[in-house]
């Protein structure tokens, strides 16, 4: 069962790729594949507190009032792990800037804890929030690694390649919705691929 | 500097040179979201108005009540709440008097108050001005909250309106739907990229 929400996690509900959620991050912290491996785990530790959270008390939370008390949720555990960053680990802070607090907003989190943990018991939510977001890292990676090569011409800072003038574009803000926008639409290709097969069987 | 020209400066830079959504990257989910050109600019008007209110209430909330009480650890807990209820305060009216428009764009409207963009001005204004390199003034902050919730309506209607033009043509298909709207605002990133002077491409 685990195995199989991990693989749900990962690849056919991958947050950004297939559900479309929390794509702010996956756009703005990808110019090197390190920033987006810390972006990916900074977002699941929020994700883990905040998907607890909300399955503990789940009885309590109504359908009208489930925004504000999640981001009330989010925003506590945000502040925890920003808190818990600055002290230990700055230069992830540095690397992360305004990215690391806009975790309390991110809209993986608010979309697995208000659809998901809401309705299940702790252990479940705890296996979701792991696997979304075990998920979510590795989309950014994707994206990070992509960027990296071809922005700076480097794999996780080590280069730059030999005989290869990277394009810079794509260690800026256009680069990083081309290159989701990219990996999207080869996704959307694959996918198709698929459905039709099945169909014509 | 002047006065003035440092409101004039803080103004373009808000608005153009580190626009939200096509700079900045944050709020990217309402340029990814289809509305019609015609909700469009309903949606941005709302967007526009919450940026506007929440940015400047946010360095008010942290000059007069979280830095005298030396509560800055609360800071983050304190803006979302106060987005959360503007956005619902909006939401109320807009159910209340406005029913049609309500329905064209009423989830988008509910998850303004997690937009990037929302929370991302609010800590942007109680931070440093990078026109003065000093924190912001009251009327700065104002200023700054004001250009840049046009600057983020103006992103959502150039791309709304991109997406309305292209998508009367016959696309790829994997590019209809997201992808294809990550690409008009790849687009429009290209073009506002150009505001910061050319090293920023070269």
């Amino acid at each position: 069962m685990a195995l199989a929400e991990l693989k749900r996690g990962l690849l056919l509900r991958n947050p950004v790729f297939v559900a479309a959620v929390g794509l702010c991050p996956a756009v703005a912290v990808t110019t090197t594949a390190r920033a987006a491996i810390d972006m990916g785990l900074a977002i699941s530790v929020v994700l883990v507190i905040v998907n607890i959270l909300a399955s503990l008390t789940r009885k309590l939370i109504s359908e009208r009032s489930r925004l504000p008390v999640i981001l009330c949720y989010s925003s506590l555990a945000a502040s925890l792990v920003l808190a818990l960053v600055q002290r230990f680990l700055p230069g992830v802070d540095r690397e992360l800037g305004l990215f690391l607090p806009l975790a309390a907003v991110n809209c993986l989190v608010l979309e697995r804890a208000s659809l998901f943990a809401r309705r299940n018991t702790v252990a479940m939510s705890l296996l979701d929030a792991v696997a979304a977001g075990l998920g979510y890292t590795a989309a950014l990676l994707v994206a990070g690694i992509i960027r990296e090569a071809l922005g700076s011409g480097t794999f996780f800072g080590i280069g730059p390649f030999p005989y290869f003038h990277p394009v810079r574009i794509f260690a800026t803000a256009p680069g990083g919705f081309l290159t989701v926008a990219l990996i999207l639409a080869m996704v959307s290709m694959i996918r198709s691929t698929f459905t039709t097969e099945k169909k014509a069987q | 500097m002047s006065n003035l020209s440092i409101l004039l400066h803080t103004a373009l830079v808000a608005m153009f040179v580190s626009n939200l959504p096509l700079v900045r990257m944050l709020g990217v989910c309402p340029l990814a979201s289809t509305f019609s050109f015609r909700n469009a600019w309903i949606y941005s008007a709302v967007a526009a108005f919450v940026l506007t209110v929440s940015g400047t209430a946010a360095w008010l909330i942290d000059a007069l009540i979280l830095a005298p009480a030396g509560l800055e650890v609360a800071q983050l807990l304190v803006f979302m709440m106060t987005a959360a209820t503007l956005v619902q305060i909006c939401e109320t009216t807009f159910e209340r008097f406005y029913p049609r428009m309500f329905h064209a764009i009423g989830t988008d409207l509910s998850l303004l108050a997690a937009n990037c963009a929302v929370a991302g001005l609010m800590l942007t204004v109680t931070d440093t001005n990078s026109v003065t390199g000093s924190p912001f003034s009251l009327v700065e902050a104002a200023v700054h909250s004001i250009f840049a919730a046009a600057g983020m309506s103006l992103a959502i209607l150039i791309t709304s309106g991109l997406r309305e033009r292209i998508d009367l043509n016959r696309l790829p298909k994997p590019f209809a739907g997201l992808a294809g709207a990550f690409m008009i605002a790849a687009i429009a990133a290209i073009v506002f990229a150009g505001f910061a002077g050319s090293p920023a491409l070269h």
